[in-house]
């Protein structure tokens, strides 16, 4: 059993919404999800009972899947009805956001009606600094200030991208729009991990058929049916296909007999090569009428099935697969998907 | 002197570069398959054109794994001269004997056509009988030619007189109208550091008689021979002479 309620140590950060205690570990934090919740930068703020366990739960959940995909993240495991123990990390002092469609500020700034969908994702640097409102920065601001080397940046950037991927194919299988989200990295020992929560406290989620909105922004807009709303982020979440393991032990991959795995090899040609496939299937496209289309590229997918003792086993086969093999470094840029049992072949 | 042609399935340009070997040329020829082990003592190689294993992943991908390609390496590594024509030169790329690689051609057609080539280096086994900036033509027939490379690679190429030939006018400038698949710097072919494995696109092997094209593809094959020549007349080794360098690690 590991749920058991973790031996909380001093208070380290009292935030908005969490509080992040020490443990007996100096290496593990327990983050405390509370009920307390704030808009525009804590101008506006209430208490919602039970908001803290669903954010804590919806972080738990997401967190795994990322895990499962191979992305690094400060989560260990779950305690209590809304803790996280978690890698105590250096957290950066960058918010990184991503943009599947236009909304909030982007909208507001950029005049682009909310649920515009972008022809490519967006990233965005916000400087984390309540005091100055966390204001937009660009690279030249991050440089000058000193806040993240450029590599970090760029690290950070392609993580959240491959964030993007991971938990917008999640929440589809849950019938549910992810519109964009924040996220916050750490240093964990040398590693640079995903960080904080990942709940509809930072994100915008849509309902896919209906287009009602289910995030923070029920509250922001006093819509009302926050709690509800998240509740059934939460409930889609938790009955559509998933596979991290239950609350005890999550994260780390159980090892021991060899299983199968059908694993996908996701192959691209290289961000900015050029690909004139993509270009006559673009013109192709927009010649049947679809003039929406922004761009096209076309890579392959390669499916495996693979007989490992483990899911990580199964990832980094595959990986080195795709390193020697199906993908050409020069050209190519790849990314390995293991499938959970649940989800077939399409 | 003796030439192998190796033969992988799908190859489909090795009766061709036989041929011009062994008929037009009168050397001695041999078929190595993509399963043999040895070169069967051969004194060059060619690595023909086609669609090898269909072209399945990428051009030259699975050719690489032909059991073939282990002599071609050794033979490589030894300084033996090696040429690889078209797919051949694909396959040399994604085996790592020559770097960059080669995209679908940029204007998304095959491109099949006489090309004008301005030779960049006559030191190669190949080249002998060019001399630098000499325009030649020959018949190019592919679809993914477009060589690609990192900037530093090509800045490296360069550096090193490594680009053999360049797409080219008629009177020689390697311009963009020249250009027949968006290869990076116009090149149309390469070598590796020793200059003894060359790759290139065009086909040599379809310009070696008076109805064709060209003869400029025999002159490249031709030059194959004086190089084996030289260097089995030369003293085996210049080090002797200034004392070689001993003891450096
Ligand atoms: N693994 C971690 N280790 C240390 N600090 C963390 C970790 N994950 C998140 N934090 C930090 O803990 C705080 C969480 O509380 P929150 O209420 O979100 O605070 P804030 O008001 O600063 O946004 C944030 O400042 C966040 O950066
Ligand atoms: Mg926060």
């Amino acid at each position: 059993m590991c749920g058991e309620g973790a031996t909380a140590g001093s208070i380290l950060h009292q935030g908005k919404a969490k509080t992040v205690y020490a443990t007996d570990r100096a290496d593990q934090v327990l983050i405390v999800f509370r009920d307390d919740i704030t808009a525009g930068n804590g101008q506006k703020r209430a208490e919602i009972p039970g908001k803290g366990s669903l954010t804590s739960r919806i972080s738990a959940l997401l967190f795994r899947e990322l895990e499962r995909a191979g992305v690094a993240t400060h989560f260990l495991e779950e305690r209590g009805p809304a803790g996280l123990l978690a890698r105590a990390a250096r957290i950066v002092p960058l918010e990184v956001v991503v943009r599947n469609r236009a909304a909030g500020s982007l909208s507001q700034r950029l005049g682009l009606p909310e649920g515009e969908p972008l022809p490519r994702p967006i990233v965005e640097h916000y400087y984390k600094r309540d005091d100055l409102g966390d204001p937009l920065v660009n690279r030249d601001h991050i440089r000058a200030l000193g806040l993240a080397s450029d590599d970090v940046v760029d690290r950070m950037e392609a993580i959240a991208l491959r964030v993007n991927d991971i938990l917008t194919a999640r929440l589809a299988a849950a019938r549910l729009v992810l519109v964009d989200f924040k996220l916050e990295f750490g240093l964990a020992g040398d590693a640079l991990v995903v960080a904080d929560e990942l709940s509809p406290d930072t994100m915008r989620v849509w309902d896919a058929e209906s287009g009602r909105r289910l995030d923070k922004d029920r509250f922001r807009r006093d819509w009302g049916g926050v709690l509800e709303g998240y509740e059934e982020i939460w409930q889609r979440l938790s009955e559509s296909p998933f596979t991290g393991n239950a609350a005890c032990g999550a994260g780390a991959d159980e090892t021991g007999a060899p299983r199968t795995f059908t694993t996908w090899v996701r192959i691209m040609p290289k961000e900015g090569m050029l690909d004139p496939q993509g270009k006559a299937v673009r013109d192709g496209l927009r010649a049947l009428g679809f003039t929406g289309v922004a761009d096209v590229r076309v890579g392959k997918m390669v499916q495996l099935v693979l007989t490992a003792t483990s899911e990580a086993q199964a990832r980094d086969d595959a990986r080195s697969m795709a390193k020697r093999l199906l993908a050409n470094p020069v050209i190519e840029d790849f990314s390995v998907h293991v499938a959970s049992p649940g989800e077939g072949s399409r | 002197m003796k030439w192998a042609v190796a033969v992988f399935p799908g190859s489909n340009c090795d009766r061709d570069a036989y041929r011009a070997v062994a008929d037009v040329l009168g050397d001695q020829a041999v078929y190595v398959r993509h399963d043999a082990s040895s070169l069967l003592g051969a004194d060059a190689v060619i690595l023909p054109g086609g669609f090898s294993y269909g072209d399945y992943l990428r051009p030259g991908a699975l050719a690489r794994f032909a059991p073939v390609m282990e002599a071609v390496r050794s033979f490589a590594e030894a300084g033996g001269p090696v040429l690889g024509i078209c797919n051949g030169f694909q396959i040399l790329c994604e085996a790592g004997l020559l770097p960059g690689a080669l995209l679908r051609n940029a204007g998304q057609r095959f491109r099949c056509q006489p090309v004008c080539l301005r030779v960049e280096n006559s030191h190669t086994p190949f080249t002998g009988r060019f001399h630098a900036g000499q325009v030649i033509r020959m018949p190019i027939a592919h679809g993914e030619g477009n060589y690609f490379a990192p900037p530093e690679v090509l800045d490296e190429l360069e550096q090193q007189g490594r680009i053999v030939f360049r797409y080219c006018d008629p009177d020689g400038r390697a311009t963009p109208a020249a250009n027949p698949n968006g290869s990076a710097r116009n090149i149309a072919g390469i070598c590796n550091a020793r200059g003894n494995v060359v790759g290139l696109m065009p086909h040599p092997e379809r310009a070696v008689e008076p109805f064709m094209v060209s003869t400029d593809g025999l002159a490249l094959l031709a030059a194959v021979r004086d190089w084996l020549q030289a260097t089995s007349t030369s003293p085996p080794d210049g080090n002797s002479a200034t004392g070689g360098v001993q003891g450096a690690c």
